[in-house]
């Protein structure tokens, strides 16, 4: 006995021919039971023949509405099938409100048998909702081909990740990114460690600590653009004033421990240079230790404001903190230390020949005088403004163990603030002490 | 239409929405989707709409962001659509015996403000169970707008094909400028998600989409659908 199941909408109607394999079906049933299909039809408005097929068809017609409408709700691409093959029928979405169907020619199109085109149709949101009821309505009905039923799970993780930029939303966080640009320029893009040893016959065990010290850093990529950060750190006046600092403190701090999860727990602490404007708002932010860079949520992502004008860094004053998340839930924030006015209004030596001079010269005095054995387990990291004549003006903690381990290296005593005071240009290098006992001297604005 | 008979039919008595068992039956009957069952003995008073819906494997303690935002803005479009939208939020929170979870405005507002666009954003997760109570009554809402929402579709796609300003229409015109005004009150325009709708061109782009997605959501298995596909990209 042929059955015929059909599911009218205004724009689609779907018609499934079948028999019922019952033995107990009856003329007298209502509705028997449909479990073999012989025939489907799909009939879209604005399509001149119906699209007909087999099981095959309706399987693949079926699998491709169900995706694309999860597609369409979320802006998630689907993975697609597993096994590679390119599916009879397809859904893409092609820009505004229109979603392209394709059909290819495996389908029997129309009456007169194997079709050698495949067919595509542009369907509007409507035609595509009347669609996805046509198959909501089929798979709804436990009469007809009860084994055939919907499979709706979300689409992971980790294939989303792949696909990010191709995800509708990535645009949005594009967007973010380019206008926070300049803001991320001005948290210092600190280059590779420079590793210089001057006068020192190279050990090959020093080589080793060297490689496993060396600050994992994923913005190498941009050291040369090192010469941008320091216009771009001059252009924007830093917030000294120490009440606005205090109260930007307050309201960073509750900022931050409110949107803090601390869920799941912090395996250790992290640390972090923040950026606030005048008004709190955070304009960016950058990791400091090795914990912070490998962290893959922060609460401080949520808290990324931009201002409306599109980040115009250069109309926002900045004040700086080190924001430092502990491993028992505790936030800390601290002005950024002495990143002040002495390091950013002074005139910087941009020279790079006379860097490349002071370098050694630097590095050889603070070697002298480094004599003591580390009982830091971390990375030092300070940077150090220097006069033309290498007298160390001023140097800065630039992480949190260089400022907790300030004293056991040689910087305070070797400081002679007079030379700060004095209009003099210095040249800036970062230096860091490691808990190996090396010690490692770069321009603070990388290698020109 | 057959199909539906079948339903009516088998329909169970513990339903005391009638609009909605025929969500229900469709997701139970064909036992493709693993129904949670109840916690703990205490919350078997749980309303039985949100059974249908499973519960997604997400890694953290409440739902993503993506989740919160999509429908938190889900609404604003209802409330766009809908001069007494956020009354009709309510009331249609009552209707489906979902008053425990969301018992009155200020609650509601505390929902909906976990979206992080918002300018008073909530730093509180929002629950599974609160998040189904949300997709319940917008897709409840929708329904009710079926006819509205397909018409704005139809003609919006008219008005495009023939090149004609959608300011010309003055019901659509209506609903991009009332969902513009909505998101430019409740959204924080310092944020970066926000800050990409800056036009009133990407606006009416974003609530034309929504506009679609409400579509979607009165369909048969239109609950299920628009829930299953908050979690796109956030599930293991």
């Amino acid at each position: 006995m042929t059955i015929r199941r059909q599911y009218n909408l205004p724009n689609c109607t779907l018609i499934l021919d079948g028999l019922s394999d019952s033995l107990m079906a009856s003329p007298s049933d209502a509705r028997p039971l449909m479990s073999m299909l012989v025939n489907v039809e799909c009939r879209l408005a604005g399509l001149d023949k119906p699209l007909t097929g087999g099981r095959e068809f309706l399987e693949s017609l079926v699998t491709a509405t169900s995706r694309y409408a999860q597609e369409f709700l979320s802006g998630v691409p689907h993975p697609g099938d597993e096994n590679g093959r390119t599916p009879l029928v397809r859904l893409q979405k092609i820009g505004g409100n229109l979603h392209r169907l394709t059909v290819q020619s495996g389908a029997r199109i129309g009456e007169s048998g194997a079709s050698l085109s495949p067919v595509q149709m542009d369907l509007t949101t409507v035609q595509l909702f009347d669609l996805v009821e046509a198959v909501d309505q089929f798979f709804a009905d436990t009469r007809t081909l009860p084994d055939m039923s919907l499979q709706l799970t979300p689409v992971s993780k980790r294939y989303a990740r792949t696909y990010e930029p191709l995800a509708k939303r990535a645009v949005p966080a594009a967007l973010g990114l380019s206008s926070l640009a300049a803001a991320a320029i001005a948290f210092s893009l600190m280059p590779v460690p420079q590793v210089q040893r001057a006068g020192e016959p190279a050990s090959q065990s020093k080589t080793e600590s060297i490689s496993t010290t060396a600050t994992p850093s994923p913005e190498s990529k941009n050291a040369s653009s090192g010469s941008d950060l320091d216009a771009v750190l001059a252009s924007v006046p830093e917030i000294t004033d120490p009440l606005q600092l205090e109260d930007l403190k307050s309201k960073l701090y509750s900022q931050i421990d409110a949107a803090w999860k601390r869920e799941p727990p912090l395996s250790e602490e992290v640390i972090y240079r923040v950026g606030v404007s005048g008004d709190g708002a955070v304009v960016g932010y950058k990791p400091v230790n090795e914990a912070a860079i490998n962290a893959k949520e922060t609460p401080l992502k949520d808290l990324i404001s931009i201002s409306p004008e599109g980040g115009a860094v250069k109309a926002i004053s900045l004040a700086q903190f080190q924001v430092v998340l502990t491993a028992g839930g505790v936030v800390q924030v601290t002005p950024w230390q002495g990143h002040s006015a002495s390091a950013s209004s002074q005139a910087e030596i941009n020279d790079a020949t006379l860097l490349e001079e002071l370098q050694p010269k630097l590095y050889e005095e603070i070697d002298r005088n480094w004599q003591t054995r580390p009982t830091f387990e971390r990375d030092l990291v300070f940077k150090v403004g220097i006069t033309k004549d290498g007298v160390i003006a001023d140097f800065t903690p630039v992480n949190q163990p260089a400022a907790d381990y300030v004293q056991e290296t040689p910087l305070p005593s070797l400081r002679q603030p007079g030379a700060a005071g004095t209009p003099e240009p210095l040249a800036q290098y970062k230096v860091v002490f490691t808990p190996g006992g090396v010690l490692q001297v770069s321009p603070w604005g990388g290698l020109r | 239409m057959g199909a539906s008979q079948d339903f009516l039919l088998a329909s169970r008595e513990k339903f005391h929405i009638a609009q909605f068992s025929l969500f229900y039956q469709a997701v139970s009957m064909h036992g493709s989707l693993s129904v949670m069952p109840p916690n703990s003995p205490t919350d078997t008073s749980k309303p039985l709409i949100l059974d249908s819906l499973p519960d997604p494997q997400i890694a953290e303690h409440g739902c993503p962001r993506r989740t919160r935002l999509q429908i938190d803005l889900i609404l604003l479009a209802i409330e766009a659509l809908n001069l007494r939208g956020s009354e009709e939020i309510l009331a249609a929170a009552k209707e489906l015996e979902l008053q425990e979870i969301i018992p009155n405005r200020v609650m509601l507002w505390r929902l909906r403000s976990t979206n992080p666009l918002r300018r008073y954003s909530q730093r509180r997760p929002l629950k599974l169970q609160e998040a189904k109570a949300l997709v319940a009554i917008a897709c409840h809402l929708a329904r009710r707008q079926t006819v509205t929402v397909r018409q704005l579709l139809l003609d919006y796609s008219r008005l495009r094909d023939k090149q004609i300003p959608l300011d010309s229409h003055l019901r659509l015109s209506d609903y991009l400028e009332r969902f513009r005004a909505h998101f430019r009150s409740r959204m924080n325009p310092r944020r970066a998600g926000v800050l990409v709708y800056s036009t009133n061109e990407k606006l009416n782009g974003l609530a034309l989409d929504l506009l679609g997605q409400l579509l979607l959501c009165t369909g048969t298995r239109g609950m299920l659908r628009f829930w299953i596909a908050l979690f796109d990209g956030e599930v293991l």
